[in-house]
């Protein structure tokens, strides 16, 4: 890709002082997102991906700190914007979702009054041109009779519903970058599909980019373009969507793609990454998957591997690569013998 | 007598009731489970499969009695277990309305006794017949017998597994006060030693370490929890296991590892699940039979191979096409379902699921379709059948 | 045994770091050895220690001296009463918390258990009773009742129950939702058991933390009906009464000011000392401090 960026992230580092100690909830995280497309980022609960968004919008609490890397966004350097610009830039130029709406809207005002008080924020219109907006953005993310819903309540509405005008809310001034935080987990499968396919077809409309943060790698495969896959604070992988899917190099990838139960493929036993997530205030030394991998040894349990490219935009961050392929083979039989 | 046969549930229906004003009057039922009637056999898997609010939950928690159904017969290892939690009262009611009263309608129908039996339909309630028409009274007398006995004996071969790691276990208590709780309340061992033997035999089984056995809940993370959860199930050997969202709250690591876990403990004990889970993946790879609801009825039931190869309800359809594929070079074609799930308080009319139903016709708005056999096993209630394509 | 160890220190690191906790504790403590050795501090009054002993029968205030370093009024050693008045304090508090807060148990769990039209009329009760203006309340009991500390007491007692008895019921509601409890009742746990092991105990923290916290309040309602001469006995060693005193001497306050400031000064950290003390207890009953 030859195109500039347009949010650079370079060896981003957020710490959190808790009382507990230090956490390195994001620790060197490197990652570009290019106009219009999709990077998803993908790992279990407290890999840091939501910290990662967070951090590009300055909106860590006062526990956490940016300790460290950069960020580009549309050639301006996101930390040494201040505050109050950055205000202006959130909601503006970049915009976010959430998994749960209820928890993002506000409860004692219609949804209605909280489009129009992003607009009038950001735009110069007049309060029924802005009320107009907002109507016309609820009919275009698919909120039937938007006349009617402009002036109705958070829960008067379903969980879809709700996601719908968070969508709305979030996409009135036209952001350029969309960061949606797990925006389909909360939702039953049918409204999920409703919500993805929206997501879509804005994405074409308006030509945001989106950051699509998951677990989920099935949403990951249907919307995204690139990937970085992360882990204990560190992305262990990076590629294009079919590459990673197709050709995963690190074996937490490869672990997490065969660990989940497929509807189209049949399996009696998933495969197991054994143990569990290592504690956040005491990662490991050198790769911070050596706890769970079956193939660490050596140099894994002291240096930290770097993410280097594998192949032409495929990056992975692993000192046995070369071995993936017999791991993958002996699990195979183990697989088989088990049967 | 249907050795084959586990759980077998008739007419399940369970109405939570709305209740408003001073005198807590009450103005609407959520009609959470509205007839529902599936069997498990020994040793399967049947998966209950369907989205939030669809009653599926509220199944399982009235099958295992941790709700009161408001009718319905379920029975367990060939027993009407639907009265044992009855006050005596109710009990008595309760039999009477199922067995004396029905039995002598019938009678008067039919006017045979052997008619009657042969023209019930399924195997337990034939010999509830025979043994009814044999001697009413004392029929009635031995099932109130049963009742308190049968109580702790439902409860040793019944369990659940809760899908809250968090909420399930009590943070107050140890591991193995909660693992034990089971066995001491069921009188499964005679002391300590015999009962501390049995919790460190049942945590090994489930993948925990004999040092676990004295931390407290908040000390483990999901999986483990949800491991200790399985132990405090397990310690009773029972037969049936409802897994209700049992790995829906946990990491797609640990869920393979609990996926894997239940079922080596399934083939272990021979243990019989009744699998609730809202991810049709997860449902397809443990279950041998699935059941998809949908606004408290069942609308197909069958085995996994044939729900998967050849769906016929339109929902199991759009169900199963709006599951994101983790494949990017085969993105999933969508059945995008419009709307939402009506509300249970007032279900639409006919065929609850005309209003978002992609070929819905005028007909399924009036008429409210028969949850019958199609084809050998395999139960629908549609009046069109397959004709929703993928 | 070993990992209840290493909770325990984990708590008291945590609630070592807390310095308002430390205050708290450090507080109390004080009032705690004043009451117990208030016959040292400031003597003892012969066969009615609890009854300030009459130093002068003029009702002029009289300045601190070396004397009576608090200084007198009403012809009272005010520093006997301030000493003193921290048992009557702490008797007061204990009581009237304890008491309200076993009815308060009480009537919230059975209304909580049995729920329906038991759990509707208590609960119009607790309404009743909490719709009545406190102070009118207790004022008008302890005019039927009579004068005297014991009687102030059970007004109080009469009038305070029914926010313990709304937390109870309210938590009690929310933990029989609980996964566990279902899954108690699934292992066959009789109801009674279920109650006693599994809802008692994660719901009965939070009163204890509310209990505290009032123990403060009640002080300084009792105070309030005796400045109002409806409280304790004249000459009775309460901060109240010494305060009731200076009800005289309101526009003299640079003749009275002792009369105020040190009992009051009392009163605002004895009721300091169980706030943070109540603040300190909620962040140690709540397990989730303990991931």
């Amino acid at each position: 890709m030859d195109k500039k960026p347009l949010l650079k992230v370079q060896d981003l580092k957020t710490y959190f002082h808790t009382d507990d100690g230090l956490v390195k909830a994001v620790d060197g995280v490197s990652f570009e997102v290019y106009p219009g497309e999709t990077l998803g980022i993908v790992g279990e609960s407290g890999c840091g991906k939501s910290v990662t968004s967070l951090s590009v919008m300055r909106l860590l609490d006062e526990k956490g700190e940016i300790a460290g890397g950069s960020i580009t966004f549309n050639g301006e350097d996101v930390l040494a914007i201040p505050e109050e610009k950055m205000m202006k830039i959130r909601g503006n130029d970049m915009a976010m979702i959430f998994q749960e709406p209820m928890t993002a809207l506000n409860p004692v005002f219609t949804i209605g009054y909280q489009i129009i008080e992003a607009i009038l924020l950001h735009q110069k219109v007049s309060s029924e041109e802005a009320r107009a907006m907002a109507i016309d953005m609820l009919r275009k993310v698919g909120i039937p009779e938007p006349e009617k819903r402009v002036d109705e309540y958070p829960h008067e509405l379903s969980g879809g519903m709700r996601q719908r005008a968070m969508i709305a809310m979030s996409l009135s001034c036209n952001p350029k970058i969309l960061f949606a935080d797990e925006p389909t987990t909360a939702l039953d499968v049918t409204i999920q599909a409703q919500i993805l396919e929206l997501m879509l077809s804005l994405q074409k409309e308006y030509g945001m980019s989106i950051v699509m943060i998951t677990h989920d790698l099935g949403v990951i495969a249907e919307l995204a373009e690139r990937v970085a896959v992360m882990y204990a604070g560190r992305i262990v992988e990076y590629a294009d969507v079919v590459t990673l899917f197709k050709k995963p190099k690190h074996p937490y990838t490869w672990g997490l793609m065969n660990a989940i139960p497929k509807i189209d493929d049949e399996k009696e036993i998933l495969y197991n990454i054994k143990g569990v997530v290592p504690d956040p205030l005491s990662f490991p030394e050198g790769c911070r998957f050596n706890t769970r991998c079956p193939l660490a040894k050596d140099k894994c349990f002291t240096d930290v591997p770097p993410l280097e490219e594998f192949e032409k935009d495929h990056f992975v961050a692993c000192f046995r690569i070369n071995e993936l392929e017999e791991m993958i083979k002996s699990e195979r039989e183990g697989e088989l013998s088990a049967k | 007598m249907q050795n084959n046969t586990l759980l077998k549930v008739n007419n399940l229906v369970k109405y939570f009731p709305v209740k408003a004003g001073v005198f807590r009057k009450t103005i609407a039922q959520v009609k959470a489970v509205d007839d529902v009637s599936f069997e498990v056999k020994k040793g399967e898997t049947v998966g209950l499969v369907g989205e939030s609010g669809c009653g599926k939950t509220t199944a399982g928690m009235s099958i295992l009695r941790l709700y009161e159904p408001t009718a319905g017969q379920i029975i367990l290892d060939g027993k009407d277990t639907s009265y044992y939690f009855l006050s005596r009262r109710k009990a008595k009611k309760f039999l009477k309305k199922q067995y004396t009263e029905k039995f002598e309608k019938m009678k008067q129908k039919y006017s045979s006794e052997d008619q009657v039996i042969k023209n019930l339909n399924d195997e337990f309630n034939k010999q509830a017949a025979k043994d009814y028409f044999e001697n009413p009274h004392k029929f009635i007398e031995k099932m109130m017998d049963m009742r308190i006995k049968g109580r702790s004996e439902f409860r040793r071969k019944a369990q659940m597994i809760f899908q809250d790691p968090y909420s399930s276990l009590n943070p107050r208590h140890r591991v193995k006060t909660i693992v034990g709780e089971g066995a001491k309340i069921n009188e499964l061992v005679e002391n300590k030693d015999e009962l501390k033997a049995m919790i460190e035999d049942i945590l090994k089984k489930v993948g925990l370490s004999v040092d676990h056995m004295s931390r407290f809940p908040h000390e483990f993370s999901g999986g483990q929890r949800q491991r200790i959860g399985i132990a405090r199930a397990l310690i009773l050997k029972p037969e049936l296991i409802v897994c209700d969202e049992a790995v829906s709250a946990l990491d797609v690591s640990i869920q393979a590892q609990i996926l894997n876990l239940l079922n080596s403990l399934q083939k272990e004990f021979n243990l019989t699940f009744l699998f609730i889970a809202h991810d049709l993946a997860v449902v397809k790879h443990i279950s041998d039979r699935v059941a998809v609801m949908y606004l408290g009825k069942i609308v197909e039931y069958t085995t996994k191979d044939q729900l998967f190869e050849k769906p016929l309800h339109p929902y199991t359809v759009a169900l199963m096409s709006a599951i994101p594929n983790p494949d990017p070079e085969n993105k999933s074609h969508r059945i995008i379902l419009e709307g939402d799930v009506p509300s249970p308080i007032n279900p639409p009319s006919g065929c609850p699921f005309h209003p978002r139903c992609p070929i819905a016709k005028d007909v399924c708005s009036k008429e409210v379709p028969q949850f019958k056999e199609i084809e050998e096993g395999h139960k629908v209630a549609c009046l069109f059948p397959g004709k929703l394509k993928r | 045994m070993a990992q209840k160890i290493s909770d325990f220190r984990k708590l008291s690191k945590k609630f070592l770091r807390n310095g308002t906790a430390i205050l708290g504790i450090a507080l109390l403590s004080f009032f705690i050895v004043i009451a117990i050795f208030a016959p040292f501090i400031a003597g003892e009054n012969g066969d009615n220690p609890y009854q300030i002993p009459r130093v002068s029968w003029s009702s002029k205030p009289i300045a601190p001296t070396a004397e009576h370093p608090f200084g007198v009024i009403g012809g009272r050693d005010i520093f006997y009463g301030v000493i003193w008045g921290t048992r009557t304090a702490f008797q007061l508090g204990l009581i009237i918390a304890s008491c309200a807060a076993v009815i308060g148990i009480l009537i919230g769990s059975v209304s909580a258990y049995f729920g329906g039209w038991v759990d509707e009329v208590l609960m119009r009760i607790v309404d009743i009773f909490m719709s009545i203006p406190f102070l009118v309340a207790a004022i008008i009991l302890t005019t039927i009742l009579g004068k005297g500390l014991d009687k102030v007491m059970m007004a109080l007692i009469v009038f305070g129950w029914m926010s313990t008895a709304r937390l109870i019921r309210g938590n009690i509601l929310q933990a029989r939702e609980e996964q566990y409890v279902l899954a108690a009742k699934a292992l066959g746990q009789k109801n009674f058991i279920i109650i006693v092991k599994h809802i008692i105990p994660n719901t009965i923290f939070p009163v204890v933390v509310q209990m505290s916290m009032r123990i403060g309040s009640y002080v300084i309602t009792a105070a309030g009906l005796s400045f109002l001469g409806i409280g304790a006995e004249p000459g009775y060693a309460d901060w109240g009464t010494i305060l009731s005193y200076s009800r005289n001497w309101m526009t003299m306050l640079d003749q009275s000011w002792f009369a105020i400031v040190f009992p009051g000064t009392a009163m605002v950290l004895f009721v300091l000392a169980w706030n943070l003390v109540g603040d300190a207890l909620r962040d140690i009953f709540d397990p989730r401090l303990r991931n």
